[in-house]
């Protein structure tokens, strides 16, 4: 018995819901948007315990976005010490409290400045390398034609840099962390002689797993936002060259803020579970 | 070696790397708070803790030696504090070791300092509890202080006034302080009590030496001190003075005795002194024999001149002279000798 599809009438498109009218455009596309990128975040966990696994193109890529990024990052982060500690000297010997400066800025950098400056350089660097990487994949259809030889592009691009970027950035804020409180070192040496053991001493005395822990824990996250926004900035990057340069960009920027936001979670979270 | 190689020996040393940071920073910071050192329990009680909290330092003779693990409220007046303390410290904390509440400094954390005593006490065990001493409260402080200054402050206004009093006044005070010729004369003043000390000085130089010399035994005083012979014959004299004593009071006693006999008029002497009848007779008798003597000598000088008497006169006083002339003789010859 053979049976004929024919086909029916259109069907009439689902009228959009009265309360959808009322939310203005830009919040409706912001929504649109934060959405959009949920669901792009679930398809990566979905996609990442599933085999095959792209180990090769991972290693690459924890190669371009860690080893890469290493001079850019120690470079800031040994300004940043040098600078907050320079800052930071004139208003504690104001009190006499000179002898804490190692303690103050060691707290500084460990909690706050190392993970939160060394996201934003990678949310700078590797973000917008990632966006107009993959916004030009795109914009070539290179994503396109490896879905038509058979290879999942989401897999071997998106997982591969999102692993990359969640992994390295805890390295990065690590290595970050030591080159700043060397800059601060050499910034404490130039007024005053104190010895590395016992600058080393000063900040380690004033410092506790509290102090560390959380700011490790959220240098995961950072590290997933910044590979999570530039991959899909630019895996649905708009047709044409205009489209790259937009996507690579906006990386940036919504990377940036949402370290920002991330940021604001964590010490929420941090002080409620009283590590402040 | 392939271009990728060299970029995974690359990340592989950049990601060791971050690791062994990794490692060091938590191992440093695990030090701290003695997470990778054997650690005994130790407990002390406060009434107040004045803000200590879990993970506070514990310092033993001002070195950090562990943290404050658990503080517990045991009832309203109690609060018990848990301590993890190095186990090395298990050789050198008594259990009559104070812990007292303490700052870090002024502003800092708050800690609690275990002071050694100076008396022996046993070594500490696991789950010892220490004593403690209550802590300086900074309030109180405060309060004492602002009393302090209130103090300071009256103090300061009655100096003013003192001062002020001296200035118009321009009393003594005045004058020992603004006068610039007082100041050579308490100069010279002050020469001349050096040179009182000097001698004072000198002074008891001598009488150290002399206190010496009588320690010694030296001269009599020091005899007298030291010499045991002396102090015997001293007090055999000083008995011989008391039996002496003792006589003459009894001697005086008897002399009363006859004192008042003759007052009361008995005997010789009382009948001389208080009957009158007898004193008159007495004077008479007495007149008698100076008439009777008068004339005796008057016989003795007629018998001088009789001529019967003279020649035995002469013999005699021929006699006498020889025998003054010989007893001078032998005293010369002996004071010779």
């Amino acid at each position: 018995m053979e049976s004929t599809k024919q086909p029916g009438p259109p069907v009439p498109k689902k009228a959009d819901p009265a309360w959808l009218s009322i939310i203005p455009d830009d919040l409706r596309d912001f929504l649109n948007e934060a959405g959009d990128i949920t669901r792009f975040a679930m398809r990566f966990f979905r996609e990442v315990f599933v085999p095959p696994y792209e180990m090769r193109e991972v290693i690459h890529q924890c190669y371009e976005v860690g080893y890469r990024s290493l001079t850019l990052v120690g470079l800031t982060a040994f300004i940043i010490g040098l600078v907050l500690t320079l800052q930071s000297r004139p208003t504690l010997a104001k009190f006499g409290a000179e002898s804490w400066l190692p303690a103050m800025v060691g707290i500084s950098i460990i909690r706050e400045i190392g993970p939160v400056i060394v996201a934003l350089i990678c949310a700078g660097k590797i973000g917008s390398s990632i966006g107009a990487e993959l916004g030009s994949m795109k914009v070539t259809e290179q994503i396109d034609a490896m879905e038509v030889s058979g290879t999942n592009p989401f897999k071997y691009i998106v997982v591969s840099r999102m692993i990359a970027t969640t992994l390295m950035i805890p390295v990065l804020t690590i290595m970050g962390d030591t080159i700043a409180l060397c800059g601060s070192f050499i910034a404490v040496r130039i007024k005053s002689s104190v010895s590395f053991t016992l600058f080393f001493n000063q900040v380690f005395e004033s410092t506790e797993f509290s102090d560390f822990l959380p700011a490790f824990i959220k240098s995961f996250f950072f590290g997933f936002a910044i590979g999570l926004i530039g991959c899909y900035k630019g895996y649905n990057s708009k047709k044409g060259t205009e489209g790259v340069g937009e996507s690579a960009n906006s990386a940036v920027v919504v990377a940036s803020l949402l370290v920002f936001v991330l940021d604001l979670i964590a010490v929420q979270i941090t002080e409620f579970f009283g590590y402040i | 070696m392939s271009k990728e190689t060299l970029h995974n020996i690359r990340l592989g040393i950049f990601v060791m790397a971050g690791i062994l940071l990794l490692i060091t920073g938590l191992y440093f910071i695990g030090s701290n708070t003695n997470m990778f050192s054997k650690t005994i329990t130790l407990y002390v009680t406060f009434k107040n803790v004045s803000g200590l909290k879990a993970g506070n330092n514990i310092r033993y003779a001002g070195i950090d030696v562990g943290t404050v693990e658990d503080i517990e409220i045991v009832n309203d007046t109690t609060i018990r504090v848990k301590m993890n303390v190095k186990a090395d410290l298990q050789k050198v904390i008594r259990k009559n070791a104070l812990a007292t509440l303490g700052t870090d400094g002024l502003m800092g954390n708050k800690l609690i300092n275990i002071d050694p005593v100076s008396s022996e006490g046993e070594l500490v065990k696991e789950g010892d509890e220490l004593a403690s001493t209550p802590a300086v409260n900074m309030e109180e402080m405060l309060r004492t202080l602002s009393v302090t200054n209130r103090n300071v402050l009256a103090i300061s206004a009655n100096l003013k006034t003192l001062t002020d009093n001296i200035n118009s006044s321009r009393g003594t005070l005045y004058t020992v302080l603004m006068d610039t010729t007082i100041a050579p004369k308490i100069h010279h003043s002050l020469d001349n009590i050096a040179t009182i000390s000097d001698n004072i000085k000198l002074v008891s130089e001598d009488l150290n030496e002399m206190i010496a010399d009588v320690q010694q035994g030296k001269g009599t005083v020091g005899k007298l001190v030291n010499d045991t012979a002396m102090s015997n014959d001293l007090v055999k004299a000083i008995q011989e003075v008391k039996s002496a004593g003792e006589r003459i009071n009894s001697s005086a006693m008897d002399l009363k005795q006859v004192l008042e006999k003759v007052n009361d008029g008995k005997g010789t002497i009382g009948t001389l002194i208080n009957d009158t009848a007898s004193a008159n007779s007495l004077k008479r008798s007495l007149l008698n024999v100076e008439v009777i003597t008068i004339k005796f000598n008057e016989d003795l000088e007629a018998l001088k001149h009789n001529f019967l008497s003279a020649g035995i006169l002469r013999i005699k006083k021929r006699k006498r002279r020889r025998s003054w002339a010989n007893k001078s003789c032998v005293q010369k010859s002996t004071s010779k000798q």
